[in-house]
């Protein structure tokens, strides 16, 4: 999802951090798989994005820059010209048995194709890391996990979110203590619409800084949640939500993942939309995750999960300009 | 589903009127739900079910005769090609690997499902015990049903992965 984000408004951003991700608009890169398009989308989805048995039977870059230009032709996304600056950390866990090291690889290859300056772009894939976003707490799984809640522990000293914010601004400061700002929920059915198609939850989340210099105008960044980490998650025992005994991940990546920590140094706003599990026959998203195969399109057979359309990313568009973003 | 467990903290039901207002919402599920248009009604439930196994059904149909018409197709181009031979052995290494992973899945739960059998645990109550031994029961249909779940994942990913690498050796992409 972050890199459909990316894409579709790359005039706002300047750079993104992708951790075990594939590359944009994965999912069709085998559209015949069937002849129903949804699941052809879950196919690719699980099958070439995610698992493919060989790193041959992956995604191809040059079929996805293709579509990527024509999307752009089309005027559904931002102009690819704005990605040429575009700073990029680009990670991958050694260990990760959830979306293969390959898939992530083609994420690079992917922007490097699209123009993207090579010096722009720090990809690590030396870790043994599972899939997982990378934390220094004693409390999270260990570093070769791939288990919920995707928060595994490493040697650094420092969060990997420091070292996602630090490449895409530069020259952070390090956090000098527990953030001193405001974490704050937030209604996000005006942003959707309370749409069940959106998959959202009631609730997101911002982080406010307190500003540490005067008359600067603060920084936004997007925290997206993998899977299973939203904050009203629950996980299914038997098809049915264990709501007795399960935990809120999803508290978890809102707040202990270092991203407040560190932006509450830079006067950088931190964003946390959510999105929750749904599979009631309309929505398939059992697991939670921010639509990167096209469920919440309204028309399978022609999916805008990747556009300026899209119900998610519309939603995130006017989360920022609500909080002052400007292109 | 209300989970009826031995736990000391499981609450007990003994209000008189519990028994009338469950059955006033069995009758209420028996009837359309317009606040869940999604959800059957029970006497329909029978019906929904053979929908559901229809549909999946539609959709096998689908994808199925879709994949190997692709590498139907595509296999005489490809068939005496060096790369594909050499993707075939990977892609074939690939599959024995994960069915060992799956061996290995396997003869883990087994290994902590006999374990935890003959762990003596301490059972005061005829409750607890029956709750015990359910345990036991149901945590043996979960390894099965998650080795079952497994092989599908597997047979579905050989599938599309076959189909995608012979189609795309026949129809290489641009660039």
């Amino acid at each position: 999802m972050t890199v459909q984000l990316h894409l579709a408004h790359s005039s706002m951003f300047i750079g993104a951090g992708v951790v075990a991700g594939g590359p944009y608009r994965c999912v069709e890169s085998f559209p015949t798989a069937s002849a129903i398009a949804e699941d052809a989308w879950v196919q690719n989805a699980f099958f070439i994005c995610m698992n493919p048995l060989i790193p041959e039977a992956g995604p191809k870059v040059p079929r996805l820059l293709e579509i990527a230009q024509q999307t752009a032709a089309d005027r559904m996304i931002d102009p690819l010209h704005h990605l040429k600056k575009a700073r990029l950390y680009i990670f991958t866990g050694s260990e990760d048995k959830v979306v293969d090291s390959a898939v992530v690889e083609t994420t690079r290859a992917f922007y490097m194709g699209l123009g993207v300056e090579p010096d722009n772009i720090l990809f690590d894939n030396t870790v043994p890391a599972g899939h997982a976003l990378l934390t220094t707490n004693p409390e999270d799984n260990p570093i070769a996990a791939n288990e919920p809640p995707y928060l595994n522990r490493w040697s650094n000293p420092t969060m990997q979110s420091w070292q996602i914010l630090d490449h895409i601004y530069g020259g952070l400061t390090p956090p000098d203590g527990p953030p001193r700002g405001r974490l704050m929920a937030f209604d996000q059915r005006p942003f959707f619409g309370g749409d069940s198609r959106a998959s959202m939850s009631r609730i997101g989340y911002v982080y406010v800084p307190l500003p540490t210099k005067k008359n600067v105008r603060p920084r936004v960044h997007v925290a997206l949640h993998g899977c299973k980490q939203g904050a009203s998650y629950v996980n299914l025992i038997n098809g049915l939500p264990d709501k007795a005994n399960s935990p809120p991940y999803g508290n978890r990546y809102v707040t202990t993942t270092g991203y407040n920590e560190i932006a509450d140094a830079n006067d950088i706003v931190v964003l946390y939309p959510q999105v929750e599990g749904i599979d009631d026959g309309r929505t398939q998203n059992p697991e939670g995750c921010w639509d990167w195969w096209g469920y919440s399109s309204p028309d399978a057979a022609a999916p805008d999960y990747y556009s300026q359309h899209a119900i998610q990313i519309r939603a995130i568009h006017a989360m920022l300009l609500s909080l002052g973003a400007t292109a | 589903m209300r989970n009826r467990k031995a736990s000391m903290m499981a609450p007990t039901r003994s209000d008189p009127d519990a028994l009338p207002h469950a059955l006033q919402r069995l009758a209420k599920a028996s009837l359309h739900d317009p606040a869940h248009p999604r959800r059957t009604p029970l006497p329909f439930v029978p019906v929904a079910r053979a929908m559901a196994s229809l549909q999946l059904l539609k959709h096998q149909g689908a994808s199925r005769p879709e994949q190997a018409m692709t590498a139907a197709l595509a296999l005489p181009m490809v068939m005496f090609r060096e790369e594909a031979a050499r993707e075939a052995t990977a892609l074939g290494a690939a599959v024995y690997q994960q069915f060992l992973g799956l061996c290995a899945d396997w003869v883990d739960g087994l290994t902590e499902l006999g374990q935890d059998m003959g762990t003596l645990r301490q059972v005061n109550t005829v409750t607890k015990y029956v709750d015990e031994e359910s345990n036991l029961a149901l945590r043996g249909v979960a390894l099965m049903t998650a080795q079952v779940t497994a092989v599908a994942r597997l047979m579905e990913n050989v599938q599309v992965n076959v189909a995608w690498l012979i189609g795309r050796h026949a129809t290489p992409p641009a660039g």
